[in-house]
């Protein structure tokens, strides 16, 4: 006797009622302004702060490309030819690490290529670091730590505060479902939260705004738009496991209680041990030593190859022959010239071709561990989270592999424009004597290649990261479903 | 008795708790329009189940529970159309002030639109002090709470209405006027199921008067009955009696 | 009388699963934190091998200091290296370990757990003593006695401390011990003693929080209230305020940028050369190698001062930014232990000082073409000059806060209404 379609409508009625009333209690009480402060206070100013570093970052960055540029126009090619040669390769700042730090701080600013390979600079400036002894404060980090902890903690008397004062039974005395009763309740807590968390981000950005930010500049503005979305839904998470935990309890104290050690153990334990693990499982070398394994290889090629060389200058010329040249071109230097020519590059392919192998098994192994540790630590909503807007800002996993190809590729590209045309060979005679002979081609340096690093595009970084945004599903959905079977079923009395 | 214009009835009503309790034992009870009942006995009779009973808190074990003739367990959401509750701490919210409060409940019994000086006029009618109506709740007394708790039962306006020991902790002067009210909606034709300790008032509110005792309904007296007896002896004799799961 | 309240508190939390989870979730913690970062040094520690200078090379460099497994502080940067040559100073990535997983998640060296963790945990322990006990009732019963409030307050705070601090240290020192064990890693005698400071100094820092939290607890009549009320100053006091100093600090400092550094270099540069020229062109060639030594020694000059200018700039910088953040007792904990450890900011620029002066010896003979010299050696500051340059202020700062938060705490409770 009851018509379906009057009976929703009561129920969307009621179900805007309890939202209304949620909200209106929450403001009423000190938690709204509570977390409007403290997201007021923190977002704002966390941007700011690394939108400074960022500028400072970017003109230093400017300042130490021209140094470079001026430093490479001014090449000797007796400086090429002694291998006194080295040419940096600076990595650009990343926008959009005024939301999330990620490996900004921790990555190489510059590689320095050498004839003999290549050796990474110093990670940040050191002024940077030595102010942040006190540790960072990004909008990930912000979101992360803080928002987290806010959100679950306004979530713990969701259900329990009720119960405790027993207007959860007056409400069920009424002719009003659980289930409405419930999503009224989580709505109406978690706009008290977004609320404030919009105007804070708004605040946010117009102060990046102000310091001529390029929000508008290509793909920037749909990346701050994911950045913003994956926050709200990260406090919607937060909150969702708040409310489990609070639907589960009959006291407000003991869901308090429950929360704060839920929070350590996702902000803190799993992160931390999921790394630790990985390391376990699978240890890996240090950069260092494959830096320094790479030139042990090239120099001992280099002493392989003048004593090859040594040998057959002797073959061609006699014992008796200096490699000095004299005004006429023998039969015999044209012959020394095709042979020292091959096997240079006989020498050269096969260093490439041994570097290449550890550089390859060296990533090989670095992306194991890395995929191990990843996926162990996704566990974590707030893991996923971290590692899945590093990601869309540039400054995650995605950006530190390419920079490693990229310098990779950068390192070959000299090689083949620069440093293996002009060189001092040192050929090993029979005899224990030395000699230098030389080789020279034409070198462009306004021609050389410039340090590139591929972008990535936001599509990539979400295809990348699915097994995070994955995790951020699981966390959305799991706690709501457990927080409404609990509560449907719970005793009032 | 005729059963057929019963608002609240209990048939054959029992309850078992997991822990073995056995809390009800076959009640059966009925309640009329414009009747108020009376539920007497000691703590743990199994006043407040019956109660939670009717309002579906817990299933029963055996028997149903009808409000307007509805079945509470089969039907729960139509049958808490007709029915409201008054408890024995008034729940509230604290942060509210009394207007808000009571637009909230009003809501949510289904009385959406109503101007703020009909809730004044509830309010009035349950001498609620003017100056209290937008107070925030937290700084109302118990006498006070309990006023708000009936004019929430008032301005929802269904037949039936289940107070749990409204007259307990409040002074004399509170509990004569929370009595007067319930008088007047009695007379309104409301079917009132009210559970007490305070013999006094039962015998002078109370048109039937049934006492428990370890979840049976032992003795049951209608007013005319009382004038001739001594309920208070009634009661007293009762409860020193022999315990009857001897 | 405050012994029977001291035993009834240790029991109670014995008997409380918050007191096992919280000290399960420590231990947990420390010891990851501990074994983490133990082969974090251990790996850094066999980079050293392969980076540090060979006889001859110009080269400074320091091995990782051990004790940065409790306080990394700022090892990382001070284990670069080096490399004097005649066009200054070229500063290398010191040694790393393949973990540079640390850049995600901040550092979870002991001070940071401290930091962070127990100073919550503290809070927990802290937070419901009063308001809790109000809300059951028990605090009337055991003010119907004849004890005073004064007494149950002490016996409170020391019977939370005790439950709180034992296992801590316990978990601590077996951390080291163990560590101690592994050849690899030998703690020199010398850092053991700062060892014992740095665990005294997070003893101070952790009942200081449980003062606080006590004394918020006295505040309210809800525990629920006084937690919220706590979380906010924690979040504060922890995550903000450290930051703000250095924020607002370098809004009141200027320091120049790379930028407007290699200008001025750039300048100096530009400018005795043209008049090393000039000079040269005016005396027909003679003396050309006395007069490009005036004008190479001008520019060193030059320089050296810009550097001085930079470094005095920036050393205004951090110790502004260092007061400011001083408001906040997790930013004096930081300073304190980094210090202590030897990973501070005062032992950093004393390190940079240090290399100034290697290079200002060195590079006389290098450009003499000489290709042998002398070896870089660094001597850390003893306790006592720790201390003495600021050490002693921070520890102080501490124990201020204890003292204030505890008196507060007594004031607060003694007005507290227990109805």
């Amino acid at each position: 006797m009851r018509d379906g379609l009057d009976h929703r409508q009561e129920i969307n009625r009621m179900l805007k009622t309890i939202v209304r009333k949620e909200l209106q209690e929450n403001l009423y009480s000190y938690r709204f302004p509570l977390f409007a402060i403290i997201c007021i206070l923190l977002v704002p100013l966390g941007l700011y702060v690394n939108n400074l570093n960022y500028i400072k970052s970017v003109r230093d960055y400017n300042e130490q490309m021209r140094l470079a540029d001026e430093a490479v126009a001014s090449i000797q090619m007796q400086d090429v030819m002694a291998g006194k040669i080295a040419i940096k390769g600076f990595r650009p700042p990343a926008l959009l690490s005024v939301f999330s730090q990620g490996f900004e701080g921790a990555l190489p600013r510059f590689y320095e290529f050498t004839p003999d390979g290549y050796t990474p600079g110093e990670s940040s400036s050191g002024e940077a670091s030595i102010l942040s002894v006190q540790g960072k404060i990004d909008f990930v980090f912000l979101i992360q730590m803080v928002l987290s902890l806010v959100g679950l903690l306004f979530a713990s008397d969701v259900i329990a505060g009720e119960k405790e004062s027993g207007t959860l039974r007056a409400m069920l005395s009424n002719s009003l479902p659980r289930d409405t009763i419930l999503v009224g309740k989580i709505t109406g807590g978690y706009l008290a939260l977004w609320f404030p968390f919009i105007i804070a981000f708004l605040l946010g950005i117009v102060l990046l705004l102000v310091r001529a930010f390029p929000l508008f500049v290509g793909d920037t503005l749909a990346r701050v738009l994911s950045v913003f979305l994956a926050a709200s839904l990260f406090i919607l998470i937060y909150f969702a496991i708040g409310s489990m935990i609070s639907s589960s309890s009959s006291k407000t104290r003991t869901s308090l209680i429950v929360i704060l050690l839920v929070w350590v153990s996702f902000q803190l334990v799993i992160p931390r041990v999921s790394d630790m693990a990985a390391d376990v499982i699978y240890p890996i070398r240090t950069e260092t030593q494959v830096s320094l394994e790479k030139s042990i290889l090239a120099k001992s090629i280099d002493t392989e190859t003048s004593r090859e060389l040594g040998r057959r200058y002797v073959l061609i010329y006699g014992n008796e022959g200096s490699p000095g040249r004299g005004d006429k071109t023998t039969p015999e230097d044209v012959k020394w010239d095709a042979v020292k020519k091959e096997i240079e590059s006989n020498a050269r392919e096969r260093k490439a071709q041994q570097v290449k192998q550890i550089d390859d098994a060296y990533g090989r192994e670095k992306r194991i561990r890395q995929n191990i540790a990843t996926n162990l630590s996704l566990f974590s909503p707030s893991a996923a989270f971290a590692r899945l807007l590093a990601d869309v800002c540039g400054t995650g996993e995605i950006a530190r592999r390419k920079y490693g190809e990229a310098i990779k590729d950068h390192a070959q590209a000299l090689d083949t424009a620069l440093f293996s045309r002009a060189k001092r060979t040192i050929i090993a005679l029979p005899g224990g004597k030395t000699s230098l002979s030389f080789s020279i081609q034409p070198i462009d340096v306004k021609a050389l290649p410039k340090f590139t690093i591929a972008p990535t595009s936001l599509a990539e970084a979400f295809k990348e990261d699915w097994a995070s945004l994955l995790s951020l599903a699981f966390w959305l959905i799991a706690p709501f479903a457990a927080a409404y079977v609990r509560f449907l079923r719970y005793d009032v009395r | 008795m005729a059963m057929l214009n019963m608002v609240l009835k209990a048939d054959d009503l029992s309850k078992r708790y997991e822990d073995g309790v056995l809390a009800l034992d076959h009640l059966n009870l009925g309640v009329r329009p414009g009747e108020v009942y009376c539920l007497l006995g000691a703590n743990g009779a199994g006043k407040t189940t019956t109660i939670n009973l009717f309002l579906n808190f817990i299933p029963p074990t055996t028997g149903t529970c009808y409000i307007k003739g509805i079945d509470v367990t089969k039907d729960p959401l139509e049958a808490k159309k007709y029915v409201s509750f008054v408890s024995e701490n008034v729940m509230l919210y604290g942060n509210f002030t009394a207007r808000q409060n009571l637009e909230f409940f009003a809501k949510l019994g289904g009385k959406t639109n109503l101007a703020k000086e009909q809730y004044y006029q509830v309010m009035r009618r349950v001498s609620l002090q003017e100056k209290a109506f937008e107070q925030r709740v937290k700084t109302y007394s118990k006498g006070m709470r309990q006023k708000l708790g009936i004019s929430i039962a008032i301005i929802k306006d269904a037949p039936a209405i289940l107070l749990d020991e409204p007259t307990s902790g409040l002074d004399p002067k509170a509990a004569e006027e929370f009595l007067e009210i319930l008088t007047e909606l009695k007379s309104e034709g409301k079917a009132i199921l009210m559970s007490t300790h305070d013999i006094f008032r039962a015998k002078e509110i109370g048109d039937r008067v049934g006492i428990m005792k370890e979840g049976r309904l032992v003795m049951e007296r209608t007013r005319e009955d009382l004038q001739f007896e001594d309920l208070v002896k009634i009661y007293i004799d009762y409860m020193k009696s022999e315990p009857l799961t001897a | 009388m405050t012994w029977t309240i001291v035993r009834k508190e240790i029991i109670a939390n014995l008997l409380s699963y918050k007191f096992f989870i919280a000290i399960l979730l420590t231990t947990l913690l420390l010891f990851t934190s501990f074994f983490v970062l133990y082969k974090d040094y251990k790996g850094r520690l066999a980079d050293y091998e392969l980076v540090r200078a060979k006889p001859g090379e110009p080269i400074a460099v320091l091995p990782p200091n051990p004790l940065s497994i409790f306080a990394k502080g700022l090892d990382e940067a001070m284990t670069r290296s080096f490399e004097v040559s005649r066009i200054g100073i070229a500063v290398f990535a010191g040694q790393k370990s393949g973990n540079i997983i640390f850049a995600f998640f901040p550092t979870p060296d002991f001070v940071y757990i401290v930091k962070v963790v127990l100073s919550l945990v503290a809070l927990l322990f802290g937070f419901d003593q009063v308001s809790r006990e109000k809300e059951s009732g028990v605090l009337r019963l055991m003010l119907s006695n004849s004890v005073s409030r004064a007494k149950i307050l002490a016996g409170k705070w020391l019977g939370n401390f005790l439950s709180l601090s034992v296992p801590f240290l316990l978990v601590t020192l077996l951390g080291f011990a163990l560590m101690n064990l592994d050849p690899g890693v030998s703690f020199p005698a010398s850092s053991i003693g700062r060892f014992f400071l740095l665990v005294l100094t997070a003893l101070i820092y952790i009942a200081l929080f449980l003062s606080l939290g006590i004394f918020v607890s006295a505040l309210t009549r809800r525990a629920a209230s006084s937690l919220v009320i706590l979380l906010l100053i924690w979040t504060v006091s922890v995550f903000v305020v450290p930051n703000l100093g250095t924020l607002l600090a370098r809004q009141m400092v200027d320091v120049p940028s790379v930028k407007a550094l290699s200008e001025k270099q750039d300048q100096v540069w530009t400018r005795e050369v043209l008049e090393l020229i000039l000079e040269s062109r005016a005396k027909n060639g003679r003396g050309t190698g006395d007069i490009a030594k005036n004008h190479f020694d001008a520019i060193n000059r030059e320089l050296n001062q810009m550097e001085e200018d930079y470094r005095n700039k920036f050393d205004r910088l951090v110790r502004l930014s260092k007061n400011i953040n001083r408001l906040s007792p997790a930013a004096s904990f930081v300073y304190a232990s980094t210090e202590l450890a030897g990973t501070g900011i005062g032992e950093e620029s004393r390190l940079k000082e240090n290399v100034l002066r290697y290079k200002d010896s060195v590079l006389p003979n290098l450009e003499r073409g000489e290709k042998q010299a002398a070896a870089f050696a660094y001597r850390y500051r003893s306790v006592g000059q720790v201390l003495a340059q600021g050490g002693l202020f921070d520890l102080t700062w501490l124990v201020f806060f204890n003292i204030l938060f505890f008196a507060m705490g007594y004031v607060a409770f003694v007005r507290y209404d227990v109805r």
